[in-house]
């Protein structure tokens, strides 16, 4: 799955109270914005379907949320370590008109950017929101481009083969490539992601893309090479009223293991029998997880300014197909925190094995916190 | 330190008179503070939401022939492009699409606006006020101006297509239909993605001054420099540099925001004034203080205590003392803000926004309270040690006259300097009457050497004159506070006068309908078969750009008569144009200039007063519009009654109510009830302005009042060798009444120039650079007097209120 559905889906909310309110109002958490699932008219992810690629890598309208997803784990040439995230969410303010005018409003994109410099200990984010129009923002799926306000994720092979990311904030300019490496999997049972009792979406991950290019920061341009993560849902459904937010973890191991687990956070504190993972070994070799494979456990919080405690380190245990295993998965950063229209921690993080050498990266994501 | 420890609460319990009027006098200069930040604070909140809803946050419009979609998105790429936007000043640009459309069978002005793409709110409307529902953005409802008066929820119909209003927006007077811009386009029929302008918000390099200033006095960063008319490859380098676009400021394409912006710049300079004053007072209090417990400290310094353990006793007390009044000050003036507020806003549908009292005005009123309680209180005790009397200035001190003089100067003669520069300007003549008191004192103790007369009133005068430091402060402070209310009071009176010559001329008609729309011609057929009626004359208005700045260009039938209402004599031709003061200022144009409307050539036939206008006017004969490739479009009519009909008290009161009964959804006015109507929104709109006034007026009182107390304590000692010569009680009581009236009228003889040059300068200097209209100097007897008398008054009834009868306090002195 993918929290993010749950956070695409909260986009609409803040739009409500809208246009950079964030800057000026409380920050705003899921579980306030989710609180209900008015999805009349949409289409509804209910059962396993056939995907149809490359069409599925475009959009779907006839659902209310939807995302392309992309994070990346990169060092520089000169060994200094940074965090890279691209998200572009689709919300659907209502189904869609029969005619739509060249300003329809229909479809609204929030496109959110952010470069964790570890060497440099800081974690700097962008953020988009326009609505869906060709001159911008929107998604074609042949050839693949999805694009928001001077940002673009385009491919230049077919399908999602050879994506460049382009994109500048601040002085930051982000030039990458990425290349799939493993085949796509389909997450929960063959990409329906079943995420409580009236919720659910279609989800795929590209598990592990080979990343290179360069990154400007300031002044100072690094050649870059790592390894990229992207997942691709979208749904009708939101949180249900049971669950406060999800703790969701994408690691990349170096020998080649690629591990998505997460878990929903119910309000009576009992484990959500909805969460699972997939355990993708360095063949593409994918393995599903269910809630009893695994359990992740905070370790340590940072606090951050608003006094909301984020927990930043963790321990993952998995029963995987190798056996069992424990490790540390641990923030690069600790203020990795998405101060945009909704308030969400999203950041590099490293994994430990047992003996505390280190085994991987990877990204972890906190919603429904503060 | 325990001996003085312990004579300091002895001097308090022997002097509680001296201690709660040291306690008063301090608490309602810290309530004064409160008081005056938290309207302004209100003010500026209210003006704030009065903004149209979909220019918040921006700074510039572009606009001009060949504006379409496709160059906002060229624009907009260049823009992200750069850096992510980050190279380049502008922080938000906004597509917007406006036009007239029909509602309710009446004409409203449509606004479209990407609203996703908008800035931020501004601080100010943090509570949610800016947010704008979702409908609205989905392009499935309408936000409507109250003046329209659609109630949330309901449908309406424009051109043709019923949509719901999901709110209304701030501006009460504003007759606008906000709307997404797709759905505009729609309304509008707009099928080739022309755009009306482009707004831009451009980043503000005195963002942090403005913020910083605003939190000092709030409204006061609106005297720093507003944002300048700038070519747009300046914003986008580069882009379309062969269309020379120009993206001209918010501010000048609605002159209310201008009128906003110098309303907030008074308040900010009137509240600075109070808060200069009350600083006065309470440093005096610190003075008068120190100079009661002089003979206790004279004797304790005999005993061994030396000066430095004296003067850490007297600044431990007085910090007790500001502690104790900082927080009465508090509690005092927040109610006294919300009468205020409320007094100013009665009648109005809208309540005032809340007082919110921040962490940073607490910070402020300690600061005032209790800083300068304990600055004051070393300051005092330096100034102790110095000898008493007025010296002459020597070396650099001569110089500081100039500076002053200079801000005058270079405040008035500039015309650049801005609204900073008039407020300035009359800063230092503040200055120039301040130093003015020393002297003026010095010379009235020679005059008192000299003069003959009543030896009562000679011994009341040198009274006086004797002890310049005991009252030099007190009377600057309320020769500052008359001055003020002399110079407010003749502007407002100027403007109020001005205003109702303008309301004389503008309201020749005996009835006025409106809100016609699809009616107007039924109406007009209507009207001209009822008997009371001699004539009509209709009118309408159009929006158009006039070198990028917003125009409402009001068409009629312009004969002599309906030019005369507009001050200009004889009929308008149709190549000729008159605008209103405020635009023709923005325009850059006078009387005999040209301007450009939609591709024709209008020669400026004359300019009128437009106050408070939200869009600068422009006025044309309705032969002009055909010319300008317009179709008339009447929506409103004046009536002309006959002789007779139009006598009487309710002059065509039966006609309106026969009007009203065939076309219930037109909207009648008569010239009185216009001209009631607009009397009464002048009024309150200075109400605050006057309630300010009279609060440093009531400050300087309390310093009178302890100054006059202080010199009471002073003459005691005389008094008493004079009680003992045979003078009597009345003799005494005379003394007292004759001293006040010297303290008051060495006020009013300051305070008197020294208003009347600031309403000179308010009129002649401030209004033309902030609200772009002049307003002639009048000099009613009322606008000067009642201040002078009011301070005079000050002075006899502080002087006349019980002396503090503190048997310590009095025998120490003596």
């Amino acid at each position: 799955m993918r929290r993010r559905e749950l956070l695409a889906a909260g986009v609409a909310a803040p739009l409500a109270g809208w246009s950079g309110a964030a800057a000026a109002a409380a920050p705003l958490r899921l579980d306030q914005v989710l609180g209900s699932d008015d999805g009349a008219g949409f289409a509804r992810a209910e059962g396993p379907r056939p995907f149809d690629f490359p069409a599925d890598h475009g959009p779907h309208p006839a659902f209310r949320s939807e995302w392309w997803y992309l994070t990346a784990s990169l060092q520089g040439d000169d060994g200094a370590e940074f965090g890279l995230q691209f998200t572009l969410f689709r919300q659907a303010l209502r189904p869609v008109p029969a005619e739509p005018g060249p300003w329809d409003a229909t479809q609204i994109y929030l496109g959110h950017l952010a470069v964790t410099d570890v060497g440099a200990g800081r974690h700097r984010h962008w953020e988009r929101l326009v609505r869906g129009h060709p001159r911008l923002a929107g998604v074609t799926a042949a050839p693949f481009r999805a694009w928001i306000d001077g940002w673009s994720l385009t491919a230049a092979g077919p399908g999602l083969e050879r994506m460049l990311l382009q994109a500048s904030g601040d002085g930051v300019e982000v030039g990458v490539t990425f290349d799939p490496v493993k085949p796509l999997v389909l997450q929960g049972e063959d990409g329906f992601s079943r995420k409580g009792p009236g919720q659910a979406s279609y989800y795929y991950t590209l598990p592990r893309l080979a990343a290179g290019g360069s990154l400007r920061l300031g002044s100072r341009t690094h050649t870059v090479g790592g390894t990229g993560w992207l997942d691709r849902e979208w749904s009708t459904s939101v949180l249900s009223d049971a669950q406060e937010g999800w703790d969701w973890f994408s690691l990349q191991l170096d020998d080649g293991v690629d591990v998505m687990a997460f878990r929903l956070r119910r309000r009576d504190g009992v484990r959500d029998v909805h969460d699972h993972g997939m355990w993708v070994a360095a063949d593409g070799t994918a393995t599903r997880l269910d809630a009893a494979d695994y359990t992740l456990r905070p370790l340590r919080r940072w606090r951050d300014d608003t006094g909301t405690a984020w927990p930043v380190a963790w321990q993952v245990s998995v029963s995987g197909p190798a056996g069992p295993v424990v490790w540390r998965v641990e923030a690069a950063l600790d203020d990795q925190r998405m101060d945009t229209l909704l308030t969400y921690w999203e950041g590099l993080v490293r994994v430990f094995d047992e003996a505390g050498a280190r085994i991987g990266s990877g990204y972890l994501e906190l919603t429904g916190y503060g | 330190m325990r001996l003085l420890l312990r004579s300091q609460r002895r001097f308090l319990q022997h002097a509680p008179w001296s201690a709660l009027t040291a306690l008063l006098g301090v608490a309602l200069g810290v309530a004064s503070i409160v008081a005056v930040h938290l309207i302004s604070a209100s003010v500026e909140r209210s003006l704030a939401e009065a903004q149209p809803r979909h220019l918040a946050g921006l700074s510039h419009l572009v606009s001009g022939p060949g504006l379409d979609a496709e160059t906002y998105f060229r624009w907009r790429a260049a823009w992200r492009g750069a850096d992510g936007g980050a190279a380049t000043p502008v922080t938000a640009m906004v597509p917007l699409l406006e036009g007239r459309v029909r509602m309710a069978g009446r004409f409203a002005l449509l606004v479209g606006a990407d609203w996703l793409t908008a800035p931020a709110p501004a601080p100010a409307a943090a509570d949610g006020a800016w947010s704008v529902p979702l409908p609205v953005i989905a392009g499935d409802a309408l936000l409507a101006g109250a003046a329209l008066g659609l109630e949330p929820q309901r449908p309406v119909t424009v051109n043709g297509r019923t949509l719901s209003v999901a709110g209304s927006v701030g501006d009460p007077q504003a007759e606008v239909l906000l709307a997404d811009i797709g759905l505009a386009a729609e309304l509008l029929g707009s099928t080739d993605d022309a755009l009306s302008q482009v707004g831009l918000a451009v980043r503000d390099p005195w963002a942090r001054w403005r913020q910083a200033l605003d939190r000092l006095m709030p409204g006061i960063s609106a005297g720093l420099p507003a944002a300048q008319a700038l070519p747009l490859t300046a914003l986008l380098p580069g882009v379309d540099a062969d269309r020379k676009w120009q993206a001209v400021p918010v501010a000048a394409q609605r002159p209310n925001a201008a009128f906003a912006r110098s309303v907030l710049f008074n308040l900010g300079a009137l509240g600075t004034l109070a808060l200069v004053v009350a600083w006065f007072l309470i440093y005096q209090v610190a003075v008068i203080w120190l100079r009661r417990q002089a003979a206790v400290f004279a004797r304790l310094h005999a005993l061994g205590v030396s000066r430095g353990e004296l003067r850490m006793a007297f600044l431990g007390i007085l910090t007790g003392l500001g502690v104790l009044a900082t927080a009465l000050g508090i509690a005092i003036g927040w109610p006294l803000a919300g009468a205020l507020v409320r007094l100013a806003t009665q009648g109005l549908p809208d309540a005032a926004p809340p007082l919110v009292l921040d962490g940073w005005l607490l910070l402020k009123a300690a600061g005032s309270g209790l800083g300068v309680c304990m600055v004051g209180a070393v300051a005092a005790f330096a100034r102790a040690s110095a000898p008493d009397g007025w010296r002459p200035t020597t070396g650099w001190r001569r110089l500081w006259p100039m500076l002053p003089g200079l801000l005058v100067i270079v405040g008035i003669g500039v015309d650049s300097s801005g609204v900073t520069g008039a407020f300035a300007a009359i800063a230092g003549l503040c200055l120039l009457a301040l130093a003015a008191v020393p002297p003026l004192l010095a010379g009235l103790r020679r005059l008192s050497m000299r003069a003959g007369g009543p030896w009562l009133l000679r011994l009341a005068l040198r009274d006086v004159v004797w002890y310049p430091r005991v009252l030099g402060v007190a009377l600057a402070a309320l020769a500052l506070a008359v001055a003020t209310g002399i110079g407010i009071g003749l502007m407002v009176d100027s403007f109020r006068l001005d205003f109702s010559r303008m309301l004389t001329a503008r309201l020749a008609g005996d009835l006025y309908v409106s809100e016609l729309g699809d009616d107007f011609q039924a109406v007009e057929r209507w009207l001209g078969a009822q008997p009371e009626v001699r004539s009509l004359r209709a009118a309408g208005t159009e929006r158009v750009l006039v070198s990028g700045v917003a125009v409402d260009l009001g068409y009629a039938h312009f004969d002599a008569l309906e030019s005369a209402r507009y001050g200009h004599a004889g009929a308008l031709a149709a190549d000729q144009v008159l605008l209103s003061e405020g635009l023709a200022r923005q325009l850059d144009v006078g009387r005999g200039g040209r301007i450009s409307v939609d591709g024709a050539r209008l020669k400026v036939a004359g300019t009128f007063p437009g106050y408070g206008e939200a869009v600068g006017r422009a006025l044309v004969d309705a032969a002009a519009l055909p010319a300008l490739g317009r179709t008339l479009r009447y929506d409103r009519l004046t009536v002309i009654a006959g002789s007779s009909a139009a006598a009487g008290p309710a002059p065509l009161g039966a006609l309106e109510e026969r009007l009203l009964a065939v076309f219930p959804g037109v909207r009648v006015a008569s010239p009185q009830a216009v001209r009631a109507q607009s009397l009464a929104i002048f009024d309150r709109t200075f109400a605050i302005t006057r309630a300010l006034t009279l609060l440093a007026l009531a400050v300087a009182a309390v310093g009178i009042y302890n100054a006059l107390t202080a010199l009471r304590l002073q003459q005691a000692p005389t008094l008493a060798l004079l009680h003992a010569q045979g003078l009597s009680r009345a003799e005494a009581w005379q003394i007292g009444v004759l001293r006040c009236a010297v303290v008051g009228g060495a006020a009013v003889l300051v305070a008197w120039p020294l208003g009347v040059a600031m309403a000179w300068t308010l009129c002649a200097v401030v209004n033309p650079r902030s609200f772009g209209w002049t307003v002639p100097l009048a000099l009613p007897a009322a606008g000067w007097a009642v201040p002078l008398l009011l301070g005079l008054a000050t002075a006899l009834l502080a002087g006349m209120l019980p002396a503090p009868r503190e048997r310590g306090a009095m025998h120490e002195a003596a």
